[in-house]
């Protein structure tokens, strides 16, 4: 069998690479790629020309917060199964392997073998991009690094869909199978939570933030909670050590680790083999998905709360139904509540707390603005509710009574109004917690109230351009973008979200320079440090960035309307 | 009405339809038939403005579908073999995109009829991810029903659904015919064809091989009297080894 699992990889990517190949004979595709080959050429081979020696990764400081990150992802997937992308397999997948005399070990095995291809890429993309010049540790050990971490990663989240799989089906019988990693993870969080208590506490009282971070970066390296966060720390050593004995020294508990999970995951499979037909119901299930869905992968499909709707006229612009549908599909797939969360609770703990402690209310309006512009460039990787979800319905979408334009603005807007509703929420947390941070204010009150009262025309600008750049990609290289609404697709993916995000920000930079430079331009010239002055300014530019984004998405319209379903497929 | 006017598609140097003309009236069902890859699919998706042809005009209810193609589509329903739904909005969701999308004020009011219909009242709150095949089949069906098209076309209606729900199928394109709807029906199953469609236009490798009706096509190939419009089918379409396997 696993000669034909082998087979299947290896054809596959042969295929894959070649179907490629063959894209490239289109100019808007060699074009692409020139511009890609150009642009690692000039951060990889000129950057190591430069010879500047290569600060860590991290600063002790702010490394210190990554394995508490790595935590509250994993205890997140734990909790709440996030992550559905795990036992996906493809439509072929499923029709061909599943009722072939496969065990349901080997099935996973399989699907580790193919994620396996996918890691490999991921870290030698990653590393490509953000290799340093001069950089002591030899880029090939850099890639085993990341190899083993992302591995490590992949194999706990596999590890976590079987164990709620498990669940699901054998209900407090199949979550006994899963008692040890549970319990071990639980005194991890147990352990950090309370180590980390006490340094949050007397965070608390300080009043400068940069004090407080400084305490509680020292709590996470130092006592239990160090101790506790041990495996986490190991597999991120050997992928991010500064040089070859530290890599070499990383190594060992690295693979430990990573052997651990494996070891689970193998277990975990084999308490699943014990009921046969259970697991044939699961199949079964999958099947009936697959069928139902036909598109992407084949996951566990998640029950959705259909009785909650907005309602929709039948009178008005028809081009309104499209941007309502694509709400409805974010508050169901459960992506409004990921956007609009963050502000909820900030704006809960601006009212609750900022006034009781001032190092709270100075982070607030530090990190609430951060956050909302992380929100613009980052949300359309995890909210798809735009053309790139629907661009698989292509020959549906072009029966509609609508031209290009319309269809496309529909969809930009339709992805970005949700988003801008979520960064709006973020900047009244701020807005609260500046008044709260004593008379001499983080921010000062005309700063504070321009960026307010402009901030909806600037969000709603940036967002549009975000999503009509990502729509874009879609539409002029949907063979290099995955279509569809699901999630981001998990660790494996991650080459092909870096590299979708970089060539986003390159486009969105030019976007910018006219708008940036206009809007400058009238902040000065109506003068500085005035009110009136940066919300002319901001608004202004934010004007100027909407006609740019107007031009674009009548051009995506053009091409749109060009576009067949056979250059999608 | 529809009008086609020397339809030519070509994908590289592969020509998949090949100037095709036909025409359908108000209450007149058109049956395209042909082989697998004959161009049926491409010609549909010609009709429906899915794709642009190389070169060729098609017209529904007077507009150009590439010139005019808002206009044009505001009279057209195109029901797929595969239902292509949307997999966040319920069923009655999907009624009222497409009454938004085609500002059908009266909603309200055709909604419910159309749902029972379809036998799909029970199933009003449901997404397209809970329904069966045949289900998402009828919805699809509903969808393009619901704004009452002047021009409808359908390619393998029938695919997915129960036998209940085929004769339903046929009752209500017949309907819609006597209403003044002109009809495009493509399908394989060829009793349904016969059964159904009052003019024929069989395609084979891209190129128009038989239009009209069935005593029109007998008339101009003489050697086809007496068959059955199977037996007529794979006489136009089929080479030799396709004849013999029907002999």
């Amino acid at each position: 069998m696993i000669h034909a699992f082998a087979y299947l990889i290896r054809t596959s990517i042969r295929n894959r690479l070649a179907s490629q190949a063959r894209r490239l004979r289109q100019p808007v595709y060699a074009l692409a790629a020139l511009c890609g080959l150009a642009y690692f050429w000039f951060v990889y081979f000129r950057r190591d020309a430069s010879g500047r020696a290569g600060a860590p990764v991290f600063s002790t400081e702010i490394g210190a917060f990554v394995p508490l990150l790595i935590l509250l992802y994993l205890a997140w997937a734990w909790v709440f199964g996030a992550d559905k992308t795990a036992l996906a397999f493809t439509p072929a997948e499923v029709s061909f392997l599943f009722p072939a005399p496969v065990t349901r070990r080997q099935l996973i095995w399989f699907k580790l073998a193919r994620g396996q291809v996918q890691i490999l890429l991921t870290a030698t993309l990653w590393v490509a991009l953000f290799h340093k010049g001069a950089e002591t540790l030899s880029p090939v050990l850099r890639v085993v690094g990341f190899v083993i971490f992302l591995s490590t990663l992949n194999l706990h989240r596999l590890g976590v869909a079987l164990a709620h799989a498990s669940s699901t089906e054998h209900g407090w019988r199949g979550a006994r199978r899963h008692a040890l990693p549970i319990v071990v993870l639980s005194a991890i969080a147990a352990a950090t939570t309370w180590g980390l208590w006490h340094a949050v506490a007397a965070a608390w009282a300080m009043r400068e933030v940069s004090d407080g971070l400084r305490l509680v970066s020292l709590a996470l390296q130092t006592g239990p909670v160090s101790m506790a966060l041990w495996p986490i720390r190991a597999t991120i050593g050997v992928a991010f050590a500064e040089t070859a004995s530290q890599w070499v020294q990383a190594l060992p508990a690295a693979l430990a680790v990573l052997l651990v999970n494996l070891v689970w995951v193998a277990r975990a499979d084999h308490a699943f083999e014990e009921s046969a037909a259970e697991a044939s119901a699961i199949q079964a299930r999958r099947i009936a998905a697959m069928r139902a869905r036909r598109t992407g992968g084949v996951t566990l499909a998640p029950k959705v709360n259909a009785t909650r709707t907005i309602p929709l006229a039948p009178r008005g612009s028809p081009w309104v139904a499209i941007v309502w549908k694509n709400f409805m599909s974010l508050m169901r797939s459960g992506g409004l509540q990921t956007v609009l969360w963050p502000g909820v609770i900030a704006i809960g703990v601006a009212i609750g707390f900022s006034e009781r402690s001032e190092v709270t209310a100075k982070m607030l309006v530090a990190l609430m603005p951060f956050l909302a512009v992380m929100l613009a460039f980052f949300a359309p990787m995890f909210t798809r509710n735009d053309l790139r979800a629907d661009l698989l319905h292509l020959p549906m979408l072009k029966t509609l009574p609508l031209n290009g334009r319309q269809i496309v603005m529909a969809q930009v807007l339709g992805g970005a109004l949700p988003v801008a509703l979520g960064q709006a929420l973020l900047v009244v947390a701020a807005v609260i917690a500046n008044g709260n941070t004593g008379t001499e204010k983080s921010v000062p009150l005309w700063l504070m109230s321009g960026f307010a009262v402009a901030s909806p025309v600037v969000l709603i600008a940036l967002n549009a351009a975000n999503f009509a750049i990502h729509d874009g990609i879609a539409l002029l290289f949907p063979a290099w973008v995955r279509l569809g609404s699901g999630g981001p697709g998990g660790i494996e993916t991650m080459g092909l979200g870096i590299l979708t995000f970089l060539a986003v920000a390159v486009a969105l930079l030019l976007l910018l320079i006219v708008p940036a430079a206009v809007g400058v331009g009238v902040y000065f010239g109506i003068g500085a440090h005035h009110v009136m002055a940066l919300v002319a300014g901001l608004a202004l530019g934010s004007v100027l960035l909407g006609g740019e984004v107007w031009l674009f998405i009548a051009a995506l319209g053009r091409a749109f309307e060009r576009v067949e379903p056979t250059q999608v497929a | 009405m529809i009008a086609v006017r020397q339809l030519r598609k070509h994908y590289g140097t592969f020509t998949a339809v090949n100037g095709i003309d036909f025409e359908v009236q108000p209450g007149e069902v058109l049956g395209l038939v042909g082989p697998n890859g004959a161009g049926k699919t491409t010609t549909l998706r010609c009709l429906a403005g899915i794709i642009a042809p190389s070169s060729g005009s098609v017209e529904i209810c007077g507009h150009d579908i590439q010139r005019d193609g808002v206009a044009a589509k505001r009279g057209l329903a195109f029901i797929p073999d595969e239902p292509a739904l949307f997999d966040y909005l319920t069923v009655e969701e999907h009624l009222r995109f497409i009454a938004r999308l085609y500002g059908v004020t009266d909603a309200e009011q055709r909604i419910a009829p159309l749902l029972g219909e379809l036998e799909l009242s029970e199933k009003r709150t449901t997404l397209p991810g809970e329904l069966s095949r045949g289900m998402r089949q009828k919805l699809a069906i509903a969808c393009g029903l619901l704004h009452d098209p002047n021009v409808l076309v359908l390619d393998e209606p029938l695919t997915g659904l129960d036998p209940g729900g085929m004769r339903r199928m046929r009752a209500t394109i017949v309907a819609r015919a006597a209403a003044g709807t002109s009809v495009i029906l493509s399908s394989h199953l060829l009793t349904l064809v016969e059964e159904l469609c009052t003019k024929l236009l069989v395609i084979r490798r891209g190129e128009c091989v038989a239009y009209g009706t069935l005593p029109q096509i007998v008339e101009t190939h003489p050697e086809l009297a007496g068959l059955s419009l199977e037996e007529v089918f794979l006489a136009l379409t089929g080479d030799g080894q396709s004849r013999d396997m029907s002999t």
